[in-house]
């Protein structure tokens, strides 16, 4: 088999080979082929709290143009924005590694495999920001108050509570920057950060403006958290 | 002393592809390109000399295979014999008895089943017969199959991708009992593997000179003296390869086939031998190193030179480039020119991922241990590197079913 120089090039680096774990909110996984045709490309792409792909992994089961159309891809992936990664055609990589007719269609599994990367972290986005909810009211007031501060946005994260053996307590603060290993997501504009390891406790939540004399203002319930419906909110004190 | 097979420094490990000539061949071949030329059908001394040269290369084929000296025909190859064998046949069969029926078997050569599309779009009935996941035809299922208007079942005695080597005896007594010829694609068995046509009782048989140390542009095709009459081209010269192949006969390869024949029956024991001994090397440091190894083909019933093995999780041609000293080749769809995967193994019902991570090695008489035990490591090395890569293998690794997996993605 004939390969330009730029596709051996490429293969012969490898790297960005590797992955995340899939179940990060932060991370779009795409696989895209199959056995059958002889190529299976799997995409994993690491966004930040602002949707730009920090990071770009792959791995196939495929010929040395596979391999080297991803390992081109993700070298074209990283640092940009989920409309600029939509950009990158098939045609791009095919040129670029000066792919021959009967290669092409690795270009092409490339570019689908992004697509299907980006896909999965959209779906994923939109699953996780349905399960917390933030009513207008302490929408309008998180925001006042994150301008106010200079924030960018509230962390979230849990202690076991005083009440009863299955109670948490869930606490907010507003936060000017998030740790790497953060998982962001979105509800009403607001961003939420919280570490990876309590996202199925963060489902069902609910954050409302106080009544009467809550602390900091705010109320968070949690839907599916039974028999204790009502968790008090601290506010640690940070703002 | 023959010769050595150390192309640069890359080690040659496809001689089911073709082989070097072997250089006692080419030595006696060399004689009659410049000195002893003459037409064997001219009546002179220059005529009579080479086509005593072409008679003595005769005698070495046949006796090779056991067979008369009026049943050997020499032809440009394998190729041209698997088509005169079926494709003549037929029409003959059809033109005086009737026969409109031709069976094959789906793990067949490119050459033969070619034949059988031609035959097809004739108007013949071609029926191709599943293998088993070892590549050997069930005998019950040929017994079954065969119909009153079949006339000719042709089979291939050793595949060339698995190494799979059928029952010729019984799959002939089979046919000739229910009144069918057979033709047998001998390729990869002659001058390998002990060959009696009159034991066997095969009709046909189609033999290649490329594939046992001899030149290429030649071949070799056994008509049983009782089916000449299918084979003969009506009003051709019976003086010139029995009016079964007319032109003048090319004689400094045919020397070159009798040569390399003659030398293969010498030294076919220790050949056999030292290829099975190789191959048991090879197998058993692979599978030393690593786990998911499968042996595509007949762990019993197989010539030893050929191994087809697959490395669970890699593709095929990405570990023919890792393995870069050694030379062989695979069975993946990206290594085909019409990016499917070889028909024999997917004939096999060998599961797609398994078929795409197949190598075909095969072995030679000049193989030696340090050449075995560096296509060992590179292999070994090749499949590690690309296993860490591999969402496949991943999959493997998890105790999931592949297959599973992409039907539940909704992928064949």
């Amino acid at each position: 088999m004939k390969y330009s120089e730029k596709t051996i090039a490429y293969y012969e680096k490898m790297k960005n080979t590797g992955g995340f774990d899939e179940n990060l909110c932060n991370v779009g996984t795409g696989i895209v082929g199959s056995p059958l045709c002889g190529d299976v490309m799997k995409l994993q792409l690491f966004f930040d709290e602002n949707d730009v792909i920090v990071e770009a992994k792959y791995k196939v089961f495929g010929c040395v143009s596979a391999i080297a159309s991803m390992e081109l891809a993700t070298t074209l992936l990283r640092g940009r924005t989920i409309d600029e990664a939509r950009q990158i055609e098939n045609e791009d990589v095919a040129q670029s590694l000066e792919l021959s007719d009967i290669k092409r269609h690795c270009s092409v599994l490339a570019k689908e495999s992004i697509d299907a990367a980006i896909d999965d972290y959209i779906s994923k986005k939109n699953m996780v920001s349905k399960v917390i909810t933030v009513t207008n009211l302490a929408a309008d007031r998180i925001k006042e108050s994150l301008s106010e501060h200079g924030g960018i946005g509230l962390l979230i994260s849990i202690e076991r509570g005083d009440s009863c053996s299955s109670s948490l307590d869930y606490s907010l603060s507003y936060v000017t920057t998030a740790g790497d290993n953060m998982v962001a997501i979105e509800a009403k504009g607001i961003k939420f950060f919280y570490e990876p390891e309590i996202e199925l406790m963060i489902r069902g939540l609910d954050i409302d403006v106080a009544n009467g004399d809550e602390e900091c203002g705010f109320v968070v319930t949690n839907k599916y958290h039974k028999p204790c419906q009502n968790c008090s909110c601290r506010c640690g004190g940070k703002f | 002393m023959f010769c050595c097979v150390k192309l640069r420094e890359i080690v040659y490990l496809d001689y089911a592809a073709t082989t070097p000539c072997d250089s006692r061949v080419l030595e006696e071949m060399l004689p009659y390109f410049c000195d002893i030329f003459g037409n064997p059908n001219s009546m002179h001394h220059f005529g009579v000399t080479a086509l005593d040269a072409v008679d003595a290369a005769r005698i070495k084929v046949k006796t090779l295979i056991n067979a008369n000296f009026e049943e050997v025909v020499f032809t440009s190859g394998a190729t041209e014999a698997n088509k005169i064998a079926t494709i003549r046949v037929m029409k003959a069969l059809r033109k005086s008895a009737g026969k409109q029926c031709f069976i094959t078997l789906a793990t067949e050569h490119k050459s033969v089943l070619d034949c059988a599309d031609y035959l097809k779009r004739d108007g013949v009935d071609v029926e191709l017969l599943p293998v088993g996941t070892d590549g050997l035809l069930d005998l019950n299922l040929l017994a079954d199959s065969v119909k009153d208007t079949t006339g000719l079942l042709s089979f291939c005695l050793v595949n060339n991708e698995t190494g799979a080597k059928q029952d010729a005896k019984k799959i002939t007594e089979i046919c000739h009992e229910r009144g069918v010829l057979v033709h047998t694609d001998a390729t990869q068995a002659f001058g390998k593997i002990q060959l009696d046509v009159k034991e066997l009782g095969v009709d046909f048989l189609s033999a290649s000179g490329h594939k046992i140390y001899g030149p290429k542009g030649v071949g070799v095709l056994y008509c049983e003296s009782a089916n000449a009459r299918f084979v003969r081209t009506p009003g051709a010269n019976r003086d010139v390869e029995f009016g079964i192949r007319s032109g003048t006969v090319p004689i400094p390869v045919c020397v070159g086939m009798g040569k390399a024949a003659e030398l293969a029956l010498s030294e076919l024991s220790q050949n056999l031998a030292h290829v099975q001994t190789l191959r048991n090397r090879f197998i058993s440091g692979i599978t030393g190193q690593l786990d998911e190894i499968y042996i595509n083909g007949s762990p019993e019933h197989n010539y030893p030179g050929i191994v087809n093995i697959s490395f669970r999780g890699c593709e095929g041609e990405a570990i023919m480039m890792e393995a870069k000293h050694i030379a062989v080749s695979s069975g993946s769809a990206c290594t085909s020119n019409k990016l499917t995967i070889s028909h024999a193994l997917a004939a096999m019902n060998i599961p797609a991922d398994i078929a795409q991570s197949s190598i075909r090695t095969s072995i030679g008489k000049q193989t030696t241990e340090a050449e075995i035990d560096l296509a060992i490591d590179e292999l070994v090395t090749a499949t590690k590197k690309l296993r860490a890569i591999s969402p496949i293998w991943d999959i493997i690794q998890s105790g999931s079913s592949v297959d599973d997996v992409f039907k539940r993605r909704g992928f064949q």
